[in-house]
C-alpha cells in the first residue's frame, strides 16, 4: 500500500468531527469547573485535617500517647449501588433509581436520564430531557452532581425537582428542602438555592430568575451573581444598625428579593429626598437593591450618602468596602484601604485585603502585592486568597528555570 | 528570576484581560489561582485537546470525560511547569498521558470481558457512508495492535500533522527516536492495511480511492 492510500485513510480520521457544539462545550466546561472546585475543596479539607492531625499528634506526644488512628482511605469505600424499578404512580414508563445510601431519583414519563458515574459519595447523573424528582440522603461527604443541558446542579443532602427541556433550552430547579448550587452559562459563578426557592433559566432569552415558590413573584428576576450574593450581603447588613424612626423595613424586602419594589418605593419618595432622609438600614437597602439591579450610579450615590450621613455606623463603614467593589483601579484600592483603616477587624477585612493584593498584582506592583500577601497570610492563613498570597510570596518556580 | 520580574512580565496582559494574555501570563495567572484562568485556558485549548484525544482514541468514543481529565491534570501540575511559555506543549503531553491511561483502561476492560467503554458511546455519525465508517473503525483496530508510542506518533504526524520536534517533545523522547517510531508506525499501518480485505477493498473502490 502506497503513501497516497495511506493519506486517504488518514484523511478519513481527519474528517472525524472533533468540535463540540457550544452547548456541549459549556456543559463539559461546567463539569470540569465543578471537579476543579471539588478538588480544591478536598485539598483544603485535607490541609485543615493535616494541620489538625499535626496539632493532635504533638499534644499526644507530649502526653506520652503514641497511637493514632489511621486516616480513612476514601478510595477504599465501595461505590454506591443502585437499582432501577418502575416508579409508583399512574405512569407505566416512569422509572425510579434507588441508591444504596437511600437516595432516589424518580424519572417522569417521557424523560431521559443516565447515571454517568457512581462512587462512594454519590453519582453524576445526566438528565437529557424531561423531569426528575430527586431525593438525596443527607450523609457526611455526600457529593452528587446532576447535569441538565449546559447546567450543573451540585448537591449534598436535599430534595428537589429538576426539569430540562432540550427544545426550549430551559432549566427549572424547584427546591423541596436542603440546598443546591447551580452553575451554567447564565450562572457561571454558581447560584445557591434553598428550600422553597425555584430557579428558571431560559437560555434563549438569556434570563434567569429565582423565585420563592410560595409567592413566585415575577419581579424577583435577577442575574444569578446578584442573587448569589444577596442573602449573604443582606444578612451581613441586617441588624447592624438600630432602626431609624419611621423606617420602611426595606432591608427585609431586599432580603426577600424584592429589589424592584424597594427601588419603586424610593423613586416614589424621590431619590434625592430618599438619599437625604432615609435611615441607615433603608439607605443600605436602596444601595443593595440598586447594585443588584445594576443601577450602578444610584447604588454608588446611596453608599456615598450612607458614608456621609452615618460615618460612625457599621453600615457606613461597610459602605467603603462596597464602594471598592463597585470601582476599578486606584479608586477601588483607595476604598479598600479606607475600609481597612476604619474596620481593621471588620467582616470584610479578608476580602478587602485579598482584593487589594490582587489589584496590585494585576497592575504589576509586586512590592505592595507582596506586602499585602504577607499581611493577608498573617491574619487569614486559610482565607480564600491564601493560596494566591503564598504563590506571590514564594520565589516563582515558573520563572526560576530557563527553557 | 525574582518575583518582581515575574509580575512585571505578566502585569500588562493581565490588566488588559486574560483573553489577550499570552500563554506565559495565562499559565502564571492560573498557577496563582486567578479565577478567570480556567475558563480562558479551556476556551483557548479545549478544541486542540479534544481533537488530539478524539483522533488518538478513535471514533465512537465519548471523549469529554478524557478532555475534562486533561484539564484537571493540567491544573494539578501547573505549579510544576518550568517554562510557562510551554503551556501548549504541556497540554499536549498531558493529553497523551490521559489517552494512554484511557487506552490501558479499555484494554483491561476488554480482557476481563467488559465493554471497553462503559460510558455511553458517542453515536454521532463520523463519516457519511457505511463503508467509510467501517474503514475508519478498521484503521483504529489496526492502531490498537501497535504500541502506544507508535500509535501516537502515527496519529500526531499523519492525522494531526504535527512537526517532528513537537511530537518528540509531547512524547518526551528524542527526535531520532520519534522519527524511527513514525517510520515504524507508517510501515506497520501500510502492511496491516494491505493484508486487510476490507481496507484494500475500500481503498480500491471508487469512493475510497477517489
Amino acid at each position: 500500500m502506497g503513501d497516497s492510500r495511506l493519506s486517504r485513510l488518514t484523511e478519513l480520521a481527519r474528517r472525524m468531527p472533533h468540535q463540540e457544539s457550544a452547548r456541549r462545550d459549556a456543559a463539559s466546561f461546567a463539569s470540569f469547573e465543578v471537579a476543579l472546585l471539588r478538588r480544591s475543596q478536598n485539598r483544603s479539607r485535607a490541609h485543615r485535617w493535616g494541620a489538625g492531625v499535626a496539632l493532635t499528634a504533638s499534644l499526644l506526644l507530649l502526653l506520652g500517647i503514641y497511637s493514632l488512628p489511621a486516616p480513612r482511605e476514601a478510595s477504599s469505600e465501595p461505590a454506591l449501588r443502585y437499582a432501577v424499578e418502575p416508579a409508583a404512580g399512574d405512569s407505566e414508563r416512569a422509572q425510579r433509581f434507588s441508591f444504596s445510601d437511600g437516595s432516589t431519583v424518580e424519572l417522569a414519563d417521557q424523560s431521559a436520564l443516565h447515571i454517568a458515574e457512581v462512587d462512594a459519595h454519590g453519582a453524576r447523573v445526566v438528565l437529557s430531557e424531561g423531569s426528575a424528582e430527586v431525593s438525596i440522603a443527607k450523609r457526611k461527604h455526600a457529593a452528587w452532581q446532576f447535569e441538565a443541558g449546559p447546567y450543573t446542579v451540585r448537591v449534598t443532602g436535599t430534595a428537589f425537582q429538576l426539569r430540562w427541556s432540550e427544545k426550549r433550552a430551559e432549566l427549572m430547579v424547584a427546591m423541596h428542602h436542603g440546598s443546591v448550587v447551580v452553575t451554567g452559562p447564565l450562572s457561571p459563578q454558581g447560584t445557591a438555592l434553598h428550600a422553597g426557592q425555584r430557579l428558571i433559566a431560559e437560555d434563549r432569552t438569556r434570563r434567569l430568575r429565582v423565585e420563592d415558590a410560595a409567592s413566585a413573584r415575577a419581579d424577583a428576576l435577577a442575574p444569578i451573581e446578584i442573587h448569589a450574593s444577596r442573602s449573604r450581603d443582606a444578612a451581613a447588613l441586617r441588624g447592624k444598625t438600630s432602626r431609624a424612626a419611621g423606617a420602611h423595613d426595606w432591608d427585609k424586602r431586599v432580603a426577600q428579593g424584592d429589589f424592584k419594589g424597594v427601588l419603586r418605593a424610593a423613586e416614589a419618595l424621590g431619590y434625592a429626598r430618599a438619599l437625604t432622609t432615609l435611615g441607615a438600614s433603608d439607605l443600605t437597602a436602596v444601595a443593595d437593591a440598586a447594585r443588584y439591579l445594576r443601577k450602578t450610579q444610584l447604588g454608588r450615590d446611596a453608599l456615598l450618602a450612607l458614608r456621609e450621613r452615618f460615618p460612625e455606623s457599621a453600615l457606613g463603614r461597610h459602605a467603603a468596602f462596597f464602594l471598592g467593589r463597585m470601582s476599578d483601579g486606584d479608586r477601588a484600592l483607595s476604598w479598600y484601604e479606607r475600609y481597612l483603616q476604619e474596620q481593621p477587624r471588620g467582616e470584610y477585612a479578608a476580602q478587602a485585603l485579598g482584593r487589594s493584593m490582587m489589584l496590585y498584582y494585576e497592575r504589576g506592583d509586586t512590592e505592595r502585592a507582596g506586602a499585602l500577601a504577607a499581611r493577608y497570610l498573617g491574619r487569614f492563613p486559610l482565607g480564600p486568597y491564601a493560596a494566591s498570597a503564598r504563590t506571590l510570596l514564594k520565589p516563582a518556580r515558573v520563572q526560576s528555570t530557563t527553557p | 528570576m525574582p518575583l518582581a520580574s515575574l509580575s512585571a512580565d505578566v502585569s500588562a496582559p493581565l490588566s488588559a484581560g486574560l483573553s489577550r494574555a499570552d500563554d506565559a501570563a495565562l499559565a502564571t495567572a492560573a498557577s496563582i489561582g486567578d479565577a478567570r484562568a480556567p475558563r480562558e485556558i479551556w476556551r483557548r485549548y479545549a478544541p486542540l485537546v479534544r481533537r488530539i484525544v478524539r483522533r488518538t482514541l478513535g471514533p465512537e468514543h465519548d471523549v469529554e470525560d478524557v478532555v475534562q481529565d486533561v484539564f484537571l491534570r493540567l491544573f494539578d501540575k501547573l505549579p510544576g511547569l518550568r517554562d510557562p511559555n510551554a503551556l501548549r506543549a504541556f497540554l499536549v503531553s498531558i493529553s497523551l498521558r490521559s489517552v494512554r491511561y484511557e487506552l490501558r483502561r479499555r484494554r483491561v476492560r476488554r480482557l476481563v470481558g467488559l465493554s471497553p467503554t462503559p460510558e455511553l458511546h458517542d453515536l454521532r455519525v463520523v463519516a457519511t457512508d457505511h463503508e467509510s465508517r467501517r474503514a475508519l473503525r478498521r484503521l483504529y483496530d489496526l492502531l490498537d495492535h501497535m504500541s502506544f508510542r507508535e500509535r501516537t506518533a502515527f496519529v500526531l504526524r499523519f492525522i494531526e500533522g504535527m512537526e517532528l520536534e513537537e511530537i518528540a517533545e509531547a512524547l518526551d523522547v528524542s527526535v531520532p527516536t520519534t522519527r524511527r517510531a513514525i517510520a515504524r508506525a507508517r510501515d506497520r499501518v501500510q502492511l496491516l492495511a494491505s493484508r486487510d480485505g476490507l481496507l484494500t477493498g475500500y481503498l480500491s473502490s471508487s469512493r475510497g480511492g477517489a
